[in-house]
């Protein structure tokens, strides 16, 4: 009988350890993960997490880009400095010009404020309110830039400029991030651009080394999209499986005891509505049917919360576990998303204040020395709407060189209005820096000017691709671990 | 409020507190009626024999904290640092900078609105206008500062908070704010009246 066994990693198993007959002196190595510190960085996070007393909304959105420019324009201005003071462009020295508003025609000078980008394809309340007469329903597109008639300004305090020459075009630059541009400005009133500065890498915190020689991992994983159906995906059991130690031989349960900790990051409730009774949808039925427990069962199903939970539940038992919410889970949608309330999932609740924690999105943690920033992924999809390319970790680094992690906010992200503080400025660097949900798996190390290095991952959905990423603490390096069944064509 | 009977009933060791205390209740909540019990009757509430301080008609339900934090009061000390359990030290890294906490003076001075020094600050920001401001007969020289300080772009948006709210935010963004504007602002005044403590948009945005 041919049994389709499940492959579970892309370790070399030898084919008949599993499979053999058991041996009478076998011994079974018991691994155990070492106790480590994993602490959220408060410094940051208390800015995330707002709390219900101090949440108002009767500032607008002006604080949050007064904030921005305010923080961000001396650490460019800095760099902006270094860059171009004493230079000199047709024999006349550049200097440096307080408000967008005072450049003066023919003078080379240089200026910092916030981006602009007047999107004609971005979708516009005000447009639908205008038009009198529908014509077409509006198509809903990927993508809204249009390079050859989107305009691109420069902002500040005092006022906007037009942004115009080739080099500003060639930039990846969205609405929301802080920039010093050098050139002049032109007889139509535009600024013509020679050169752009970012605030580059913010500085990082040195790291500190172990001295064991063991490696240590932190597991992320994505898009888990839990749904407690008959048909639940074989992949997503075998995952915690394999975070527990269950799985495979003793190589992989070796390779798992390293595993110090785990982020959900994100989407790990199922989206798919699926309702638990199919009634006959006729009008006398729907009256009849029972308010079971005191709501409708036939629209709110329960399956995929207690899915998810016997399995986080499971999982904090042996391994800590920080669950991180995404767009579709339920707790707020605005940017910074507030933890997921641990009443959702009872039994891993009892792990709350062990091993068990639910974070906001984003969040900053420092394990075992190891300083993470992670997102939901949300920014970096955000960013991908508005600029023409998809190369995913470009927009992460570009992010990490605007010390900005969620520029686009509040303009097309929805944000809250913060008063006193942009809780998204990267004041240091982190040492990773992952973003959920994305498409595939990429990654790589960004070195910055003082000798930043820091990791960027895209975590991939798991929903659609079985695979988590685990990354050594002490040597940056990522892999990923693909659950596949036999014949489903996975890579 | 009657003066609650003492039952010496010798079926049961338990003393009934006066009024039904819901098992919810804090432990704190407990210790103030215990304390205002005391000041009726004049005498210290022994501390109960037995471990428990239900009152017999709500026994059924417990719980695990209910049950921890139904000890017996046995000093006075022990009920202050009862603390409930929260997340362990180590697991939250507390990084705060070294923020300067703004200290007011607890005593709150009346606002002096004849004061000198705010003509002479008034005029000293005047000097960058080229006319001189209009309708203002009759607007006294603090609130002409205050409004002053409410247009200055450098401090950032005025909507939605109050002005010692941008004051404080200005000053720790390193902007510098006046020190004559926070000197109005925390005074008696300026703390109370929504003249001197709200923006000029207020109730208007």
């Amino acid at each position: 009988m041919n049994i389709m066994a499940p492959v579970a990693s892309t370790s070399t198993l030898d084919s008949g350890y599993l499979l053999s007959d058991p041996k009478e002196d076998e011994t079974f190595p018991m691994f155990e993960r070492r106790a480590s510190s994993r602490k959220l960085i408060s410094k940051y996070n208390d800015e995330f997490v707002l709390k219900n007393t101090e949440k108002t909304y009767e500032q607008q959105y002006a604080s949050l880009y007064f904030l921005r420019l305010t923080v961000l324009k001396p650490r460019v201005s800095k760099v902006a400095a270094e860059a171009w003071n004493g230079m000199s462009i047709l024999n006349q020295e550049v200097k440096a010009v307080d408000r967008v508003l005072d450049v003066r025609q023919g003078e080379f000078c240089w200026i910092v404020g916030t981006v602009y980008i007047e999107m004609t394809l971005k979708p516009n309340i005000l447009d639908e309110i205008t038009k009198e007469f529908w014509t077409t329903a509006p198509i809903s597109k990927d993508k809204f830039a249009d390079p050859e008639n989107d305009a691109i300004m420069l902002e500040d305090e005092s006022g906007r400029v037009n942004l115009v020459g080739s080099t500003i075009k060639s930039e990846l630059l969205v609405t929301g991030c802080v920039v010093a541009v050098l050139g002049s400005e032109t007889t139509s009133g535009d600024f013509d651009v020679v050169d752009i500065r970012f605030p580059q890498l913010a500085p990082q915190l040195p790291r500190k080394m172990s001295t064991g020689h063991e490696r240590k991992y932190v597991a992320v994983v994505s898009g888990l999209e839990v749904s407690g159906d008959v048909h639940e995906s074989y992949e997503t059991s075998m995952l915690f499986e394999y975070l527990m130690g269950e799985l495979g031989g003793s190589d992989d349960s070796k390779h798992a005891s390293e595993i110090i900790h785990v982020i959900v990051a994100g989407n790990s409730f199922s989206n798919r509505r699926s309702p638990l009774s199919r009634d006959e949808e006729s009008p006398d039925n729907s009256q009849k049917r029972k308010k079971k427990y005191g709501y409708d069962s036939s629209s709110y199903n329960s399956k995929p919360t207690e899915a998810l939970d016997s399995l986080l539940a499971d999982l904090s038992a042996s391994v800590s576990v920080d669950i991180m919410p995404g767009d579709q889970d339920p707790t707020n949608y605005s940017y910074p998303q507030q933890p997921i309330n641990a009443a959702l999932v009872p039994r891993s609740r009892r792990f709350l204040g062990s091993s068990f924690r639910s974070v906001s999105n984003p969040c900053w943690w420092d394990i075992e020395g190891l300083r993470i920033l992670g997102t939901g992924g949300q920014p970096i999809d955000d960013i991908f709407k508005y600029i023409e390319g998809d190369d995913r970790l470009q927009m992460m680094e570009t992010c990490l060189r605007w010390q900005h992690c969620a520029p686009t906010a509040p303009d097309t992200l929805w944000s809250y209005p913060f008063r006193d503080c942009d809780p998204f400025i990267l004041n240091e660097t982190p040492h990773l820096f992952f973003a959920g949900n994305q498409p595939e798996f990429k990654t790589k190390i960004v070195v910055g000017e003082d000798g930043q290095r820091v990791r960027l991952v895209a975590v991939p959905k798991f929903s659609e691709t079985g695979k988590v990423v685990l990354v050594d603490v002490d040597s940056l390096a990522a892999e990923v671990v693909t659950f596949a069944l036999n014949g489903t064509g996975r890579d | 409020m009657a003066p609650p009977k003492r039952s010496q009933s010798s079926s049961t060791n338990k003393k009934p507190l006066a009024k039904q205390v819901r098992l919810t209740d804090s432990f704190r909540q407990r210790k103030q009626l215990a304390a205002s019990l005391q000041s009726v009757t004049g005498k210290k509430l022994q501390p109960q024999s037995t471990t428990e301080v239900i009152p017999p008609a709500a026994s059924q339900i417990t719980s695990d904290k209910v049950a921890e934090s139904a000890r017996e009061i046995e000093t006075e000390d022990e009920v202050e640092s009862q603390e409930f359990p929260e997340t362990p030290e180590e697991d939250v890294q507390r990084e705060t900078d070294e923020q300067v906490v703004p200290v007011e003076p607890d005593v709150v001075e009346p606002l002096d609105y004849d004061d000198p020094q705010y003509e002479a600050y008034f005029d000293k920001t005047q000097k960058v206008n080229i006319a001189a401001p209009i309708h203002q007969q009759g607007v006294s020289t603090v609130v002409r500062i205050l409004k002053n300080f409410d247009l200055t772009a450098a401090y950032g948006p005025t909507v939605g908070m109050t002005r010692l709210q941008r004051w404080r935010r200005a000053d720790k963004l390193g902007l510098k704010p006046p020190e004559v504007v926070y000197k109005i602002l925390i005074s008696k005044e300026g703390k109370s009246m929504d003249e001197l403590r709200e923006g000029y948009l207020y109730g208007q945005i």
